[in-house]
C-alpha cells in the first residue's frame, strides 16, 4: 500500500531524508522510531502531500504523491502531535466540515459521524466548542477526523504525546480495530505502544533508514523493541 | 460550488463566534461613525456661527454697531480688545469714531493674518460699505432722479460647481469605503490565512482532496462578506447621522440619473472591497502567525488609505488619466465623479477591470503561498 523509493529531501544545506526506501503492505502497522530530527515528520509530510521529495518518489495505493496528490489525499488520513482543531467549532461541526471536504454528505456522512462519536466516546462533549476540550478529548476528535472517510492509509505522528494513560489506551484500542484491511504508519517514542500495536519496526537516524524489521508477536516486548532501536542508533553514531 | 460554500459557511460561523472580530466589524462602525460625525458637525457649525469681534464707539455710532451685529459676526465685550486679538480670543476689532456731523463716521478695523480674522475683516468692510451706500442713497434720493447713478454696477455672485471638483461628500464616501472595508476585512483575512497556520489547522485542510482554488475562494467569500457587512453598517450609521444632524455639506445632491449613479457606485464599491479583501489576505498569507500578520497589515492599511485621500488633497490630480490605472486612487476618483452625478464609462471600466484583474492575481498568489512550504515553514 505504501511504497517509498530512494526518497531524499533537504532543507537548504540540511539533509532531512536521504535515499529512504521501504514498503508497507495492507494489514500492517509500521512503527517509525528515531531520535528527534531523524526525519520522521518530514517523511510524514511527504506522504501526506504537504511536501514533495527532492528526488525519489512515494506511492500510496498505486498513486504517486507528487503526480496525483489529490487521489492520495482522498485515501489518506493523518493525525499529528497537535490535534490542530478549530477552537470555535464543536466536534460535530468539525466532522461535518471535513466530511464535506472529503466529498461526503447526506445520510451516509451523518451515519458515519454517529458511528465515530460512539466508537471514540465523543458523545458527552460533541456539542461543546473544541477550544474548551481537554487535550485527550481533542485528540479523539482528531482521530475521528482522520478516519472519517475510512482511508486506506493512516499516518500517525506521535498522536499519544501528552495524553494520559487512559486516553492513550483508548486510542490504541481503536487503532488496533481499525488496522484491518488498511496500513498504518505510526511514529512514536513509546516502545510499549510499538510492542502493543505494531508488527513492523522502521528506525530512522540522521535522515536514513537504519533498521527495518518485522515484529513477531512472541519475540518482542517493549524492552526488546528498545534494545533493537538503541542498537541501531548506536550503530549509526559509531 | 458545494465546497466553496461549505468553506465560506464554516469561516463565517467561526467569525460570528469570535468576539474580537464581531467588535471590530459590527460594533465599532455602528458606534464610531455617529461619534465622528457628531464631532464633525460640532466643529463645522461652531466655525460658521461664532466669529467673535469687538465693535466699539461712543454714543451716536449705534447705527454702525447695529449694522455689524449680524450673523456670522458675534459682538462681544473686552477690556483690552487688541491684546485679545493678538491672543487669538477675538477675530477682529472695529473702532467707530463720529466725524463731526450726523451719519459721518471713521471705521478702523484691526485684524490678524489668520484666515478667520481676515474673513471677519472682510465681512465688516462689506457691511460698513453697504451702510455707507445706504446713507448716501438716503441723502441723495431727493436730488438724484435716477437711483441707479448711485450703484452703476449690479454685482451678483453665483457659485457653480466644477465638473471634476472633489465634493466633500464624494471624498467622505470614498474614504469611508476604503477605511471600513479595510478594517472589516483585517481580522478575518488574518484569521483564515495566518491564523490557520498558527493553529496548525491549515495542514489538515490542505490534506483533504478539496481543490486549493475551492478552499481559497471559500475563504475569500467569507472575508468579503464580513468586509461588506462592516462597510454597510458604517455607511448606514454615517448616513443616519448626516440626515439626523442635517449636515448640509455631506448631503449628496440627488442627480437626475440617480439610478445609474447608484448602480455604478455600488459596482465600484463591490470591486474595490474585493481588492481590499484579497490584498489583506495576500499580506497575511506571508505571515506565520496572527500577530505577525498584524505587522504586515498596518502598512497595507496606509497603502490603501493614502491614495484615497490624494484626490481630496490635490483636486487637479483627477485630470491625469494614468491615475485611473492605480488601485484605490481610481476608486476615490470614480466615487468623486459619481457623487457629482458624472458617469464616465471609461473611468468606471478601468476601475472595474484593474480591480478584478488584481483581485484574481492576488487570489492566485495567496493560494500558492498557502501551499508553499518555503513560506509555510520559513525554510
Amino acid at each position: 500500500m505504501i511504497h517509498i523509493e530512494q526518497v531524499t529531501k533537504s532543507f537548504k544545506d540540511v539533509s532531512a531524508l536521504s535515499n529512504v526506501s521501504f514498503d508497507v503492505p495492507r494489514d500492517q502497522v509500521a512503527a517509525i522510531v528515531g531520535p528527534n530530527g531523524a526525519g520522521k515528520t518530514t517523511l510524514f509530510r511527504l506522504l501526506s502531500t504537504l511536501s514533495t521529495p527532492d528526488s525519489g518518489y512515494a506511492v500510496m495505493c498505486d498513486h504517486n504523491t507528487s503526480i496525483a496528490p489529490q487521489k492520495v489525499r482522498a485515501i489518506t488520513g493523518a493525525v499529528f502531535t497537535e490535534p490542530a482543531l478549530y477552537d470555535r467549532l464543536t466536534p460535530k461541526e468539525t466532522l461535518n466540515y471535513f466530511g464535506m471536504l472529503y466529498g461526503l454528505g447526506g445520510p451516509s456522512l451523518r451515519k458515519r459521524i454517529d458511528e465515530l462519536i460512539e466508537q471514540l466516546e465523543l458523545g458527552e462533549f460533541c456539542s461543546r466548542l473544541n477550544g474548551v476540550l481537554s487535550r485527550g478529548m481533542k485528540q479523539r476528535v482528531a482521530i475521528a477526523r482522520a478516519v472519517l472517510h475510512e482511508p486506506s492509509v493512516l499516518l500517525l505522528d506521535e498522536p499519544t504525546t501528552g495524553l494520559d494513560f487512559h486516553s492513550a489506551d483508548n486510542m490504541l484500542r481503536f487503532l488496533s480495530e481499525y488496522r484491518h484491511g488498511r496500513c498504518i504508519l505510526f511514529a512514536t517514542h513509546n516502545f510499549q505502544e510499538v510492542s502493543l500495536l505494531c508488527n513492523r519496526l522502521l528506525v530512522l537516524g540522521k535522515g536514513r533508514l537504519i533498521l527495518d524489521r518485522e515484529l513477531s508477536e512472541d519475540s518482542v516486548g517493549a524492552e526488546g523493541v528498545r534494545s533493537m532501536v538503541l542498537e541501531a542508533i548506536r550503530g549509526i553514531d559509531s | 460550488m458545494r465546497v466553496i460554500l461549505g468553506v465560506m459557511k464554516k469561516e463565517l460561523l467561526e467569525t460570528i463566534r469570535d468576539r474580537r472580530t464581531l467588535a471590530i466589524s459590527v460594533f465599532i462602525p455602528i458606534m464610531l461613525m455617529p461619534i465622528m460625525m457628531t464631532a464633525f458637525i460640532y466643529f463645522t457649525q461652531d466655525k460658521e456661527s461664532d466669529i467673535k469681534v469687538v465693535v466699539s464707539g461712543p454714543p451716536g455710532t449705534e447705527a454702525v454697531i447695529k449694522a455689524l451685529d449680524v450673523h456670522p459676526l458675534k459682538l462681544v465685550k473686552s477690556n483690552d480688545p487688541i491684546a485679545n486679538l493678538r491672543g487669538g480670543k477675538l477675530e477682529a476689532v472695529a473702532r467707530v469714531i463720529p466725524q463731526g456731523r450726523k451719519d459721518r463716521f471713521k471705521v478702523t478695523i484691526f485684524h490678524t493674518a489668520d484666515a478667520t480674522s481676515l474673513q471677519a475683516s472682510e465681512i465688516i468692510s462689506a457691511r460698513v460699505d453697504k451702510l455707507g451706500r445706504q446713507i448716501a442713497s438716503s441723502e441723495l434720493s431727493s436730488t438724484v432722479k435716477d437711483a441707479s447713478v448711485l450703484e452703476p454696477i449690479d454685482l451678483n455672485l453665483t457659485r457653480v460647481d466644477m465638473d471634476r471638483q472633489s465634493s466633500l461628500a464624494g471624498v467622505f464616501l470614498s474614504l469611508i469605503v476604503l477605511i471600513w472595508a479595510t478594517v472589516g476585512a483585517m481580522y478575518p483575512a488574518a484569521d483564515v490565512t495566518a491564523g490557520e497556520k498558527e493553529r496548525q489547522t491549515l495542514e489538515s485542510l490542505l490534506m483533504t482532496p478539496a481543490r486549493d482554488l475551492q478552499v481559497i475562494l471559500g475563504k475569500f467569500a467569507s472575508v468579503y462578506v464580513v468586509s461588506l457587512l462592516t462597510l454597510g453598517l458604517a455607511i448606514m450609521s454615517t448616513y443616519a447621522t448626516v440626515i439626523i444632524g442635517d449636515v448640509k455639506a455631506l448631503i449628496i445632491h440627488v442627480p437626475d440619473n440617480v439610478i445609474s449613479v447608484a448602480l455604478f457606485s455600488i459596482l465600484a464599491i463591490l470591486v474595490t472591497t474585493a481588492l481590499i479583501t484579497v490584498t489583506e489576505m495576500l499580506a497575511s498569507a506571508f505571515a506565520k502567525s496572527f500577530r505577525e500578520s498584524q505587522s504586515y497589515l498596518t502598512p497595507i492599511f496606509m497603502l490603501i488609505i493614502v491614495p484615497g485621500i490624494l484626490p481630496a488633497v490635490v483636486p487637479k490630480i483627477s485630470f491625469n488619466q494614468a491615475l485611473y490605472y492605480i488601485p484605490f486612487i481610481s476608486h476615490a476618483l470614480v466615487i468623486n465623479e459619481l457623487s457629482a452625478g458624472l458617469i464616465n464609462i471609461r473611468n468606471i471600466g478601468l476601475l472595474i477591470i484593474t480591480s478584478i484583474g488584481l483581485t484574481a492575481l492576488f487570489l492566485w498568489i495567496t493560494m500558492k503561498l498557502l501551499r508553499d512550504e518555503g513560506v509555510y515553514r520559513r525554510i
